[in-house]
């Protein structure tokens, strides 16, 4: 922005009067009084202006194109900055200085969203797994121990159930490093979680409601695959690090936006713990098939689940487990064509569960 | 048109005072400017993003005092203060405030 005094000529034919000139890369404005004395300003935009330089008179002038009104000022400098103005505005957009152009912040915007997006969905996820990887067994197992003590000292262990469900199994032979130790609590919950490390718990109000053998080879297939994969060791670093990202980019103040975000956030985290709990139906089916075990096992666990919660179906997107619906279907499909056999010894394992 | 800080111009006396004057421009970073912002709070060094968004908000109130002038038929402001500011409910907008007064030398 320069300022200038010169003449204004209004028309070709009036007289010039004192002005003042305001020369910016977004306004021209010339301030004189009019032919009665009184102050005026007259803006003119910028693309109806010519500028150019007078050698003879060695001033500076500026034309209004339309009205042909003229402006003009001893010497070269404003005749010298309005090109400077001019080069500025032909340059290509993303060349300009100002940030005033409205293509080069859109374009601007969308680059910085498309990588944010880029490394919040892959590269943050893909690191966290990769540290996840990195962390050892024995440490797994330290972290699942601690949680597993700390919740212990609240809870009533049914001994000879968790007997019996370790003996089960054992009885299913799967081959794994880790040390799987079952607890069942007593406890009306229709529920069961693993820890990371090896330790299951099942809670006694999900047992309660199995009628066959297949249900618990089901439930422990499903929660083994849980610690084998070890769903909750990545599902730990990957929230860390999105958590990480989001308040690395959008700081920790408390606002609507932080809101949002953290809700989004959460959303993401959720769809990714439906799809460990696809894999961990899908994988513990597989265990079963091997086995030759029933696949209604699953279909009755899932009714199980289902009826415990009647009426308080929450749509699939902000739930931590895909649509039990959804769930049975896949493993349906899943088990089209599998030959089921009787395993006695599983079977006899779980009448002691049911006499007790 | 002469716009200075100084009370009075060395060798023009005023020979008509036309009153204070002001302009304000208010001016949000907004979002991306303050992560690029952050992160140099983060890594250390000068923030351009943020410098650069206090020189357009300085342009836009002198340049705004100037056209106020202009229309008075002033043809200088004298004594012009910059006032900078942040407002906003975590002070993430930046105020400024340009006072002068208007004078015909």
């Amino acid at each position: 922005m320069k300022t200038f005094s010169g003449q204004f000529y209004p028309s070709y034919f009036s007289p010039p009067s004192e002005a003042t000139l305001l020369l910016s890369d977004r306004t021209l404005s010339i301030g004189f009084h009019d032919q009665h004395g009184n102050p005026a300003r007259q803006d003119w935009p910028l693309k109806e202006v010519q500028g150019d330089f007078l050698f003879a008179e060695q001033r500076s002038r500026f034309t209004q194109t339309n009205t042909q009104a003229e402006f003009r000022v001893a010497g070269r400098e404003a005749f010298e900055y309005w090109e400077e103005i001019k080069a500025e505005a032909n340059k290509s957009w993303f060349r300009k200085k100002r940030t005033g152009s409205l293509r080069r912040t859109v374009a601007l915007l969308s680059a910085m969203l498309l990588s944010g997006s880029l490394l919040y969905f892959f590269m943050v996820p893909w690191l966290a797994e990769q540290m996840a990887t990195v962390v050892s067994k024995k440490t797994e197992r330290q972290l699942g121990d601690s949680v597993f003590e700390a919740m212990k000292s609240t809870q009533t262990e049914d001994t000879m159930a968790t007997r019996v469900l370790n003996d089960f199994f054992n009885a299913l032979a799967i081959e794994t490093d880790y040390s799987i130790r079952i607890t069942v609590v007593k406890d009306e919950m229709v529920n069961a979680f693993a820890l990371p490390g090896g330790q299951l718990v099942v809670y006694t109000g999900l047992l309660e409601n199995m009628e066959t053998y297949p249900e618990l080879a089901a439930l422990l297939s499903h929660e083994f695959v849980h610690v084998e994969k070890r769903h909750a060791t990545r599902s730990i670093f990957r929230s860390m690090g999105s958590d990480l990202f989001v308040t690395l980019l959008f700081g920790k103040s408390s606002g609507l936006a932080t809101l949002v975000i953290g809700q989004a956030n959460q959303l993401r985290t959720l769809s990714y713990s439906r799809s460990l709990e696809k894999e961990a139906d899908l994988e513990g089916y597989k265990l079963l098939r091997e086995r030759g075990i029933d696949p209604g096992g699953y279909d009755r666990l899932f009714k199980h689940l289902k009826d415990s919660s009647p009426g308080t179906e929450i749509p699939e997107m902000i739930s931590s487990h895909p649509d039990t619906d959804n769930r049975m279907q896949y493993i349906r499909e899943a088990a089209r064509g599998q030959v089921v056999k009787e395993d006695p010894q599983l079977r006899s394992i779980f009448a002691q569960l049911k006499n007790k | 048109m002469i716009l200075t800080t100084t009370a009075s111009i060395e060798g023009r006396p005023v020979q008509e005072y036309l009153g204070v004057i002001n302009a304000q421009s208010i001016i949000g970073a907004n979002m991306f400017k303050d992560i690029f912002a952050g992160l140099r709070d983060l890594i250390g060094g000068r923030s351009k993003t943020y410098e650069r968004v206090i020189e357009e908000a300085k342009e836009d109130a002198m340049r705004e005092l100037t056209q106020k002038a202009q229309s008075m038929g002033a043809n200088a402001v004298v004594g012009i203060d910059l006032d900078f500011e942040t407002v906003g409910a975590s002070g993430s907008m930046l105020m400024v405030i340009a006072t002068g007064t208007a004078v015909r030398i």
